[in-house]
């Protein structure tokens, strides 16, 4: 999987990127700025992440990490290529209907977890399989259910316990927990472990990898930690797949690193 | 757990600020209501009053005078209407019933009317509800006085009561005329009008009364010593003491037809005597009503200003909010919130505190105005139609969330617009 494969309609990648483009300007130009340049354009030309597998992308700051994850998360516009998750060609979904894709196929798990606070260990769960749901949908039943058995699997015992009162290894359960409740075919990990010390960071990889691994979901931490590659059975380097250029006015199309 | 729950969460984590927005939002709407219910109880307040008379005659200067005198006790009429004027305006048209009142008299400031028994048999304070005797009878000899349900309550004089009037209306420093005792024998239930402030008795009293003041003039101008005459009695009274200072007159009615077209026909003939003053009292009420409601309207106007502001205060506190809240709605995005569902949101969250500060406003008013309006009622014996009218309860509820709804579209947009990306990166 380090190579570069093109979608095979037989076997579905949990992700796969075609003739990738991005224009910087707009949300992701802050990260930019440092380079001191007027005008980038992040490209791939073709990237796959088979179903069920785990992956590690590794670049240094400035490199598009978080450009890549917002584009595969559909948060931000592409400016040519396609992006499919799990088969699903993410960007030609809009509005609600993208959202809702997102909620459903793509768990996200951040260097700061990111829980909401103010909401117990519970609700966070929760709130991930409220927001998969169409609005006008009551909430099943299923769904408390759901979330009880992933925070027990996980360790959680306080599950009405706000979580800005549990422990920082129990918040990230949680923020796994929260990101595995919709069953996902993808889960991207954003600098997972940044926060932690080697010891931590390698026990919270390997709960991550097993959860996903129990859940059936593929698996693509990124990070600029070079400590965690042999936590991973495959390790690509971003510089790779991915060039970030400096492009001339009117940028090229089509073009190749 | 649902989009409700977020809201109430939301709410709830910004408690502080929710409470004050709710607490101005409900003062702003009590206000307004008991405003409104003021404006609508000081109208009907001085609608009641003139009754079921048609036409007020009388020798005043203009009709808004002689209908403020003869209904509100504002003054005493200064010039009389004879026995003959009095006689031939009765006889000039059949009407249903003809009342001659005389004021000039006082008790402890409380004006006296002087009138017929019809007074309070057939005029009704406020039509449709005719007098009732909280306790006694009406008069029906000379010195017996019936009170108003405020004079009972503010002198504390019951049944059987003796008391002296004073010459001269309102004035407590008058002449008081000792030599004539005046007994309660009824008082009168509330009836919500300047007539509840009245003394109520014969037109002979109050004749006599002057009569002795004719007589004492005579004979001090014919030489003779200050000293008293013996008390007078009806026998004693010339037809130069039958005055009165007013003529409330009612026109024949049958059901189903209009008396309006009879009673104008009728006022533009006594309209024509100029020795009389003729006034149509429920038109002339309304004129004033047309010029107090302007400044009603002011208050009324202010009121609503209270209000937008109150809606202006929730739009600061939640757009404030939003800073603080960028990074939840970035994390409810991720999780496969839509920009429209957190606008929604956003503006549920608006709309509710004003359904809470209209609830609570509408309540605090209704509870206000009851219990200003029993103590009116208890202490001072004005009957004020206070309370919060349900329909106009209900709109302004209404308004107040439609207006509190619109004031969350500017921090709903704010919150639609939220990046994602860039708000949740470590460093954001």
């Amino acid at each position: 999987m380090t190579k570069p494969t093109p979608a095979s309609p037989l076997v579905l990648a949990a992700l796969d990127i075609q003739g990738l483009r991005f224009r910087f300007g707009g949300e992701a130009a802050p990260a930019l700025d440092q380079r001191g340049a007027e005008s980038f354009e992040l490209a791939i030309e073709s990237f796959a992440v088979p179903a069920g597998s785990e992956l590690l992308l590794t670049g240094g700051s400035g490199t598009g990490k978080s450009t890549l994850l917002q584009l595969i998360a559909g948060l931000i516009e592409p400016s040519a290529g396609t992006i499919r998750v799990a088969g699903t060609a993410i960007h030609q979904l809009r509005g609600a209907a993208r959202d809702r894709f997102r909620g459903r196929s793509i768990g996200m798990i951040f260097q700061t977890f990111h829980l909401a606070l103010g909401f117990s260990a519970l609700e966070n769960v929760l709130l991930a399989l409220l927001f998969a749901e169409p609005r006008k949908e009551v909430a099943p039943r299923g769904h408390a259910a759901r979330a009880k058995e992933l925070l027990d699997h996980l360790g959680i015992e306080r599950h009405d316990a706000p979580v800005e009162t549990l422990s920082v290894g129990q918040q990230q359960r949680v923020a796994v927990a929260r990101a595995l409740a919709c069953k996902p075919p993808l889960v991207l990990a954003d600098e997972p472990t940044a926060s932690l010390d080697p010891k931590n960071a390698r026990t919270s990889i390997e709960l991550i990898r097993s959860t996903c691994r129990e859940e059936g979901a593929s698996l693509v931490c990124v990070s600029h930690d070079p400590s965690l590659i042999p936590l991973f059975d495959h390790h690509v380097e971003l510089a790779s797949i991915l060039a970030v250029r400096s492009v001339a006015e009117p940028a090229p199309t089509g073009g190749s690193r | 757990m649902n989009d409700f729950t977020i809201v109430f969460r939301s709410l709830r984590a910004r408690l502080f600020s929710t409470v004050v927005t709710v607490v101005t939002v409900a003062i702003a709407v009590a206000l307004l209501l008991t405003l409104l219910s003021l404006k609508a109880a000081g109208a009907s307040a001085f609608i009641r009053g003139s009754g079921n008379a048609h036409l007020l005659v009388s020798a005043d200067a203009g009709p808004v005078v002689s209908v403020l005198n003869a209904f509100f006790y504002s003054g005493a009429p200064a010039r009389p209407i004879g026995q003959a004027k009095l006689g031939e305006l009765s006889k000039s048209f059949p009407w249903t019933w003809v009342i001659p009142v005389q004021q000039g008299d006082s008790y402890r400031g409380f004006p006296t009317l002087a009138t017929t028994p019809a007074f309070l048999r057939d005029f009704q304070p406020v039509p449709g509800e005719p007098w009732e005797f909280r306790e006694g009878r009406a008069f029906d000899t000379t010195f017996e006085a019936v009170f108003g349900s405020a004079v009972a309550a503010e002198t504390g004089l019951r049944l059987n009561a003796k008391l002296h009037f004073t010459h001269g209306a309102g004035d407590e420093h008058g002449h008081v005329h000792t030599e004539y005792e005046f007994n309660v024998v009824g008082i009168l239930a509330p009836t919500g009008s300047a007539h509840d402030r009245a003394i109520f008795c014969s037109l002979e009293s109050s004749w006599i009364l002057h009569a002795h003041d004719r007589k004492e003039r005579e004979r001090s101008e014919a030489g003779g010593g200050h000293e008293h005459g013996p008390p007078l009695t009806s026998a004693d009274l010339i037809d130069d003491d039958r005055k009165v200072t007013g003529l409330l007159l009612r026109l024949p009615t049958r059901p189903g037809s209009d008396v309006s077209t009879a009673m104008q026909a009728e006022f533009d003939r006594l309209r024509r005597d100029p020795t009389i003053t003729v006034a149509n009292p429920a038109y002339e009420i309304q004129k004033l009503l047309a010029i107090v409601s302007r400044v009603d309207i002011l208050f009324v106007a202010m009121a609503i200003v209270i209000l937008v502001g109150s809606a202006i205060s929730i739009l600061v506190a939640l757009y404030n909010s939003m800073y603080e809240r960028r990074r939840q709605i970035a994390i409810f995005r991720v999780l496969g919130c839509s920009r429209g569902r957190i606008f929604g949101l956003v503006l549920t969250e608006s709309a509710l505190i004003g359904v809470l500060g209209a609830t609570s406003g509408a309540i605090l008013s209704a509870i206000g105005t009851a219990v200003a309006a029993a103590y009116l009622k208890h202490e001072v014996g004005l009957v004020l139609g206070l309370g919060v009218d349900p329909r106009q309860g209900i709109i302004v509820v209404a308004a107040t969330v439609v207006l509190a709804s619109v004031a969350g579209i500017l921090p709903a947009l704010l919150a639609y617009r939220t990046p994602v990306g860039d708000t949740l990166r470590p460093s954001a």
